[in-house]
C-alpha cells in the first residue's frame, strides 16, 4: 500500500487529536532519556574503571600483579626464552605526577623502554618524538652504538643508568614551559611528596589512535628504569645515608614496573604464547588477555551497570504500557473508521500497517526529543560527580567521550521499537474485527485467544521471574537470577494490572457505595468501566511510587548503620592527605612514608595513624585493602572511646604477622572464615595471610581487608601512604598547639588537611549524592505515569462526554463535573500509591536481604521509611490530581446540545 | 451476478442465539435496481453484508458472479470490496479527517494508485453528483445530503459491479432523500451493474425496479416494483 496513504490518516488524525499524540511522544521520549543516559554514564563508569586497573590498554597480553607491580627482571627472562610469536616485550611504569613549576598542573609520568618505544618509527604506541636541542650528544654516543648493533636490551639499560633524568614531554607541556619561559630549565616533578628533576630532551606527538591518547595533553615520558625510580621509591633508609648512599642503593634496587606489555607477531597462537610465558614467569605473576584483565574490573562495575540499564528498562517499559493504553483507546475510537476502510477494502495487513505506521512516527519523534534529553540527564549527572571521576582517572583532565552515533542508533531503535510493539497487539486485534460489526459500529467482542495470551504471558513472567528467584544459585550467574528475576516479577506484575482490577472492583465497589460520597462513587464507576485502561495506569503509578519507597527504604536502613560506622572510625581530630579526598582514597596522590614521623614529630601531636589503600584482586574481583598502623590505631582511639570500640583489640594482632581481619561483608561475600587463607597477588609472586576475625566496615562493596602497614610495605615493597589521621594531644595546650603546627607543616608541605566535622559532611554528602541520582531516575518513570493519567482521564472524558453532557443538562454546576474528573484522578493517585506501598516494601526486604547480601554482602535491616513514604503518598497523589486538571477542564467545557445531538 | 441460496445467519449474543436471515435464496441480475425492504430486525442489513462480502453466511452460500465467497480469503474478500462492489451506508462514515475528494478517492487509495490520478478520478465522480465544488471540504463542513452523495461517489469511483446501499436516505431529509435516490438510479447499468438498496422507505423503495419485502429474517414477496405501486393503490 502506498506509503502517502498511511502518512494522510495518520498526519490529519494527529493534527486533530494532537495531545494525544504529544502525550505518547512524550512517555517515549522519557524512556529514552533514561536509556540514554544509563548508556553514557556506564561508558563513563567503565572507562574511569579501565584506565585505574589498566590504563594505556594496547597489548596484546599483560603480566601483571594488579596494583602490586611486577619485577622488571621478568622482563629479560621472557625475552631470553624466545618465545614463537612473540614480537616485543614492553615493560610499563605509570602514575600521577604534579609540575610544581608549571602551577601545579598534573601530569601522567609514563616509563618505557626508550629504544624500542620511541626510536623506531613503527613503535606500537603510535608516537613520534621530536628532539630539542638539549640533547646531550655525547652521552648517547654508546646508545646509538648499541642500537646501530641491534641490541636493544643493552640500549635500553644504558638509557637508564644515565646521570640525570631525561624525560620527553607532551606539546601541551613544552608549550606551558615556553610560555613560562622555563623551557631550558629542568622539569620538576613531584611524586609523594618528592621532587626530582629531569632534563626535557624531546616534544611527543600522538597519532589519533594512539593508546597513549587517553593521558590527553599531559605526558611526561622517561625511560622505564629512571621512571620506576620516581614511582616506586626506596625504604626510607636510603634516605638517611645522604645522597651517594640513595644513588647506591637506587642503582641497585630490585626495580618493579607497573606491568609487562607482551605484543605478538600477526597471526600467533596467543594461547600458547600465554602458556609459555606463564610458564616462564612461574607463578610470580599473572598472565593474561586483556578480556581477563578486564574481568575483575567488569564484576564491580558490573552491578552499577546493570542497575542502570534496570532503572531505563523501568522508565520504557512504563512508558510502553502507556504507549499500549493510548493506542487501545485510539483505535476503540477509531473503530468506525475501521469499518469503513475494511468496508472499502482495506486488507487486514493495511490495517495493521495503518496503526504500526502511527506509532512508528511517534516514537521517532519521541526518540528525537528523549536524545538530547538524556544526554542532559548524563551531564548533570556526570557533574555531580565530576570531582569523584577526575579523581579515579589516572589522568584527572581526561573527559570520557560522552557522546558516539551508536548511542542516536540506540535511542532511535529503542523508541521507535517501544512503540511498535506497544501498538502492534491493539492493531492487530483492530485488523481482525468482524468489518460486519465495525460498519455497524457494534461492540467488538476480543477473542478468547487474546486473552489467554494475555494471562498467559502474566503467568510466564511472574513464574518465570519467581523461578529465576528460587533458582539463582543454580544458573550460570547469581546475578541474572536475583535481579533479572525480579525484573520478570515486577513486569509481569504490571502486566497484570488489568486482571487485577477486574477481580478487585467486585470487592471493592460495595465498600464505596457504602462508605463514599457521590462525587468519588461516579468516579469508582467509571475506572471499573475500563479495567484494561485503568489498570495500566494503575500499574505505571504503582511501579512508580514502589521504586521510589524502595529506594527511601534502602537509603533509610543503611543510612544509620553506615553513620554510625563513620563516627565510630572517624575519631582522628585531623586527616591529612595530599590531592584531594578523592584522589587521596584512588591513591593517585601519595604521599612518602617520611611524612608520618614527620607528622609525629611535632609538639602537639599525639598518635599519628597512617593509611595506605591497595586494590588487590581477589577471587575474579576488586577487594580493598587497607594497611594501618594497627596499634597507633588502637592506643588512640582507647583514649578517645574508653568504653571500647567492637573489635578494636583484634587490630593488636596483626603487627609483624601476616594475619590480616577482613570486613564482615568480605568473610560472608567470599566465604571466608577464621583461619582461611586468603592469597592475594604480591610483585613477586602469590603472598598467602591468615585470616584470625572480621570488623565491621562499609568502605567497600567486595569487601575489606585489613593489615599492619609495615607488614604491607615489606611484603608488597610499597612504602608510601594515602593519609594519615592526626590525633591530638588531649590538653587544651596541646590541642591549640597541635593545630597550629599542623597547619604550618601541611603548608610547607604542600598538603592539604581537613578536620573530623568536615570529613564526615564529605561522606555523608557523598552517600546522599549517590541516592540522590537513585531517585531522580525514578522521577522519570513517576513523570510517565503522571502522564498516564493525564492520558487515561482524557479519554475518560471522551468516553463520558454523553454522561458529562447529561449531568451538566439536569442540573451539575461545572464545578460538580469538575470535580468529579479531578475525583477519578485522585482515585487512581490513591489507589496506585497504595499498590505501590504495598509492592515497595517486599522489593526493599528483596533488595536489602536477597540481592545487596549477594552482590555485597552486606546486612542491614530492614527499615520503613515512613517520613519519606508521607512524602511520596504526597507526591504522587498531588502528581495524579494535577495531572487529573486539564482533563477536567475539557469536561466542563463539554457542550450540551453536541452531546445530547449525538444521542 | 449476486446470489444467495439457502442463506442463513445467526448471532450469538451471550447465552441467546439469534437467526438474523433464515434460508434466504435471491439472485440479483446485472443492470438491475433492488429494492429490500422489510421492518426494523428483519435482517435487510444482514442480507446486505452477506451480499457484499462483508459477513459470511452461518450456512448456505454467497456467490458474487459465480464465485463463493467463503471460499475466498479474507484479502481476496477485501480486494472484491475494493474493485467490484460498492457500498453507501446510512450514517454516510466518511473519514472525519479526510476532505471530500480524499473520502471519494480512498478505494484507489488503498489499491496502491498514485495520488494524483486517484483524485482526478474523485473529482470526476464528484461532478456527476454535483458536488465538484466543495471537493476540499471536511465532513463537518458538509450537511448531510451533502455526505451521502459524497458516500455515492465513493461508491462508483472504482466502476464497481454492483453497489449496495443500506438505508442511505435514513438520515436525510424528503428533498436530500430525493436527490440521493435519483443518484442511485441513474446507476445501474443494463448488462453489467446492478444496485441493491436496503429500506424501511416505500417511497424510497419504488425508486427501484425490483422489490423483495423480508419479514423476521424471510423472504415474504419478490415483485417488480409496478406490481407494488398497484397492490398499495388498491389499498
Amino acid at each position: 500500500m502506498a506509503t502517502m496513504v498511511y502518512r494522510l490518516l495518520s498526519r490529519r488524525y494527529l493534527q486533530l487529536h494532537w495531545e494525544r499524540g504529544l502525550l505518547i511522544v512524550a512517555s517515549i521520549a522519557l524512556g529514552v532519556a533514561t536509556l540514554i543516559s544509563a548508556r553514557i554514564l556506564n561508558h563513563c563508569i567503565e572507562v574511569a574503571a579501565q584506565d585505574t586497573t589498566t590504563p594505556i590498554d594496547a597489548a596484546a597480553l599483560y603480566v601483571s600483579n594488579g596494583e602490586a607491580g611486577v619485577l622488571r627482571q621478568l622482563v629479560n627472562e621472557i625475552r631470553a626464552a624466545r618465545i614463537p610469536g612473540l614480537k616485543a616485550v614492553e615493560p610499563l611504569v605509570y602514575d600521577r605526577v604534579t609540575l610544581p613549576d608549571l602551577e601545579n598542573r598534573s601530569a601522567v609520568l609514563l616509563g618505557a623502554e626508550v629504544s624500542t618505544q620511541i626510536l623506531d618509527s613503527s613503535n606500537p604506541l603510535k608516537v613520534q618524538v621530536t628532539p630539542l636541542a638539549q640533547l646531550p650528544r655525547w652521552q648517547l654516543l654508546p646508545i646509538l652504538a648499541a642500537i646501530q648493533q641491534g641490541d636493544w636490551a643493552k640500549a635500553a639499560e644504558l638509557w637508564d643508568r644515565l646521570p640525570g633524568r631525561l624525560a620527553v614531554v607532551s606539546r601541551s607541556i613544552y608549550d606551558a614551559m615556553v610560555q613560562a619561559g622555563k623551557q631550558d630549565k629542568p622539569l620538576r616533578l613531584r611524586h609523594a611528596l618528592r621532587d626530582v628533576d629531569c632534563l626535557v630532551v624531546g616534544v611527543v606527538d600522538f597519532a589519533p589512535d594512539s593508546p597513549l591518547s587517553s593521558l590527553g595533553k599531559n605526558l611526561v615520558g622517561m625511560s622505564v628504569g629512571q621512571a620506576a625510580r620516581v614511582v616506586r621509591p626506596l625504604p626510607p633508609i636510603g634516605a638517611v645515608g645522604g645522597g651517594f648512599l640513595e644513588y647506591a642503593v637506587e642503582q641497585n634496587w630490585g626495580e618493579k614496573v607497573n606491568r609487562i606489555d607482551l605484543y605478538l607477531e600477526p597471526h600467533a597462537d596467543i594461547e600458547a604464547v600465554e602458556r609459555q610465558v606463564s610458564a616462564v614467569v612461574r607463578g610470580r605473576a599473572a598472565v593474561r588477555t586483556p578480556d581477563a584483565q578486564r574481568r575483575s574490573t567488569q564484576e564491580v562495575v558490573g552491578g552499577l551497570q546493570l542497575a542502570f540499564y534496570i532503572c531505563a528498562l523501568g522508565s520504557m517499559i512504563v512508558g510502553l504500557f502507556l504507549v499500549y493504553n493510548a493506542m487501545v483507546v485510539t483505535i476503540a475510537e477509531r473503530q468506525a473508521d475501521i469499518g469503513i476502510l475494511r468496508a472499502l477494502g482495506a486488507t487486514r495487513g493495511q490495517i495493521v500497517i495503518l496503526f504500526t505506521f502511527l506509532a512508528l512516527v511517534l516514537g521517532f519523534l519521541g526518540a528525537l526529543a528523549g536524545i538530547p534529553l538524556g544526554m542532559l540527564l548524563a551531564e548533570t549527572a556526570l557533574w555531580q560527580f565530576r570531582e569523584e571521576l577526575a579523581s579515579m582517572f589516572l589522568n584527572p583532565d581526561v573527559q570520557p567521550q560522552r557522546w558516539d552515533s551508536h548511542h542516536a542508533y540506540w535511542g532511535v531503535g529503542a523508541g521507535v521499537t517501544v512503540a511498535v510493539v506497544a501498538a502492534l497487539i491493539p492493531a492487530l486485534q483492530a485488523a481482525n474485527d468482524d468489518p460486519a460489526q465495525a460498519a455497524r459500529r457494534g461492540l467488538q467482542r476480543r477473542g478468547r485467544l487474546w486473552k489467554l495470551l494475555h494471562y498467559l504471558m502474566c503467568l510466564l513472567l511472574v513464574g518465570g521471574g519467581l523461578a529465576a528467584i528460587a533458582l539463582r544459585h543454580h544458573l550460570p550467574s547469581t546475578r541474572t537470577g536475583s535481579i533479572g528475576g525480579m525484573a520478570m516479577l515486577l513486569i509481569g506484575l504490571l502486566l497484570s494490572a488489568p486482571l487485577m482490577v477486574r477481580y478487585l472492583v467486585p470487592i471493592l465497589r460495595p465498600l464505596v457505595q457504602v462508605c463514599c460520597p457521590f462525587v468519588i462513587r461516579l468516579a469508582f464507576d467509571n475506572l471499573a468501566r475500563a479495567p484494561a485502561r485503568t489498570g495500566v495506569v494503575l500499574g505505571a503509578l504503582a511501579a512508580g511510587v514502589a521504586l521510589m519507597f524502595q529506594t527511601a527504604g534502602v537509603g533509610r536502613s543503611n543510612e544509620e548503620p553506615v553513620i554510625a560506622w563513620i563516627d565510630q572510625v572517624v575519631q582522628a581530630d585531623y586527616f591529612v592527605f595530599s590531592g584531594n579526598m578523592m584522589s587521596a582514597n584512588t591513591s593517585n596522590s601519595p604521599m612518602r612514608a617520611e611524612v608520618v614521623e614527620e607528622l609525629r614529630q611535632l609538639p602537639g601531636v599525639d598518635h599519628v595513624m597512617a593509611i595506605r589503600y591497595s586494590r588487590p584482586e581477589y577471587n575474579d574481583t576488586i577487594v580493598y585493602l587497607l594497611a594501618v598502623d594497627a596499634v597507633d590505631y588502637v592506643r588512640a582511639t582507647r583514649e578517645r572511646v574508653p568504653v571500647g570500640l567492637p573489635d578494636l583489640e583484634k587490630f593488636l594482632d596483626l603487627p609483624d604477622t601476616d594475619d590480616v581481619l577482613v570486613s564482615e561483608n568480605f568473610a560472608r561475600r567470599h566465604k571466608v572464615q577464621v583461619g582461611d587463607i586468603i592469597t592475594l597477588p604480591g610483585p613477586r609472586g602469590p603472598l598467602h595471610f591468615r585470616m584470625i576475625g572480621t570488623v565491621r566496615d562499609y568502605s567497600w562493596s567486595r569487601g575489606t581487608i585489613f593489615m599492619d602497614r609495615r607488614r604491607y610495605a615489606e611484603l608488597f615493597e610499597d612504602h608510601l601512604v594515602d593519609m594519615c589521621h592526626v590525633f591530638l594531644q588531649a590538653d587544651t595546650w596541646g590541642q591549640q598547639a597541635g593545630v597550629v603546627n599542623l597547619q604550618n607543616y601541611v603548608q610547607h608541605r604542600g598538603l592539604f588537611m581537613t578536620d573530623r566535622h568536615s570529613l564526615r559532611s564529605f561522606l555523608t554528602d557523598l552517600i546522599q549524592r549517590l541516592y540522590l541520582f537513585a531517585y531522580a531516575q525514578q522521577v522519570v518513570v513517576g513523570i510517565v505515569a503522571a502522564l498516564g493519567v493525564v492520558t487515561a482521564l482524557l479519554i475518560s472524558v471522551l468516553q463520558r462526554r454523553r454522561e458529562l453532557g447529561l449531568l451538566l443538562a439536569v442540573g451539575a454546576t461545572p464545578l460538580q463535573v469538575l470535580l468529579s474528573v479531578l475525583a477519578e484522578a485522585l482515585l487512581l493517585g490513591v489507589l496506585g500509591t497504595l499498590i505501590g506501598f504495598l509492592v515497595g516494601l517486599p522489593l526493599e526486604w528483596y533488595i536489602l536481604q536477597v540481592i545487596m547480601v549477594e552482590e555485597s554482602g552486606f546486612v542491614f535491616e530492614v527499615v520503613v521509611p515512613w517520613k519519606q513514604a508521607g512524602g511520596i503518598a504526597i507526591a504522587a497523589v498531588g502528581s495524579a490530581a494535577l495531572a487529573g486538571l486539564w482533563p477536567a477542564w475539557r469536561a466542563v467545557r463539554t457542550r450540551i446540545p453536541e452531546v445530547l445531538q449525538y444521542e | 451476478m449476486l446470489e444467495l441460496i439457502e442463506v442463513t445467519k445467526v448471532y450469538i449474543q451471550g447465552r441467546r442465539s439469534v437467526p438474523a436471515v433464515q434460508g434466504v435464496s435471491l439472485v440479483i441480475r446485472p443492470g438491475e435496481f433492488v429494492s429490500i425492504m422489510g421492518p426494523s430486525g428483519s435482517g435487510k442489513s444482514t442480507l446486505m453484508h452477506l451480499m457484499g462480502a462483508l459477513d459470511t453466511p452461518t450456512s448456505g452460500r454467497a456467490l458474487f458472479q459465480g464465485q463463493d465467497l467463503q471460499s475466498l480469503s479474507d484479502r481476496q474478500r477485501s480486494l472484491l470490496r475494493r474493485e467490484r462492489i460498492g457500498f453507501v451506508f446510512q450514517a454516510f462514515n466518511l473519514l472525519p479527517t479526510l476532505t471530500a475528494a480524499e473520502n471519494v478517492a480512498l478505494p484507489l487509495l488503498l489499491a496502491g494508485r498514485s495520488r494524483r490520478l486517484a483524485l482526478q478520478r474523485a473529482y470526476e465522480c464528484l461532478e456527476q453528483v454535483n458536488l465538484a465544488h466543495r471537493h476540499d471540504h471536511f465532513p463537518d463542513e458538509l450537511s448531510g445530503g451533502e455526505m451521502q452523495r459524497v458516500a455515492v461517489a465513493r461508491a462508483i469511483v472504482a466502476d464497481p459491479d454492483a453497489v449496495l446501499c443500506d438505508e442511505p436516505t435514513g438520515n436525510l431529509d424528503s428533498q436530500n432523500s430525493r436527490e440521493i435516490l435519483s443518484l442511485l438510479a441513474r446507476l445501474p447499468e443494463p448488462g453489467r451493474r446492478a444496485v441493491v438498496m436496503v429500506t424501511h422507505d416505500p417511497t424510497a423503495a419504488a425508486y427501484g425496479t425490483r422489490l423483495v419485502r423480508i419479514r423476521d429474517g424471510r423472504i415474504e414477496s419478490d415483485t417488480p416494483v409496478t406490481k407494488v405501486a398497484t397492490s398499495c393503490e388498491a389499498l
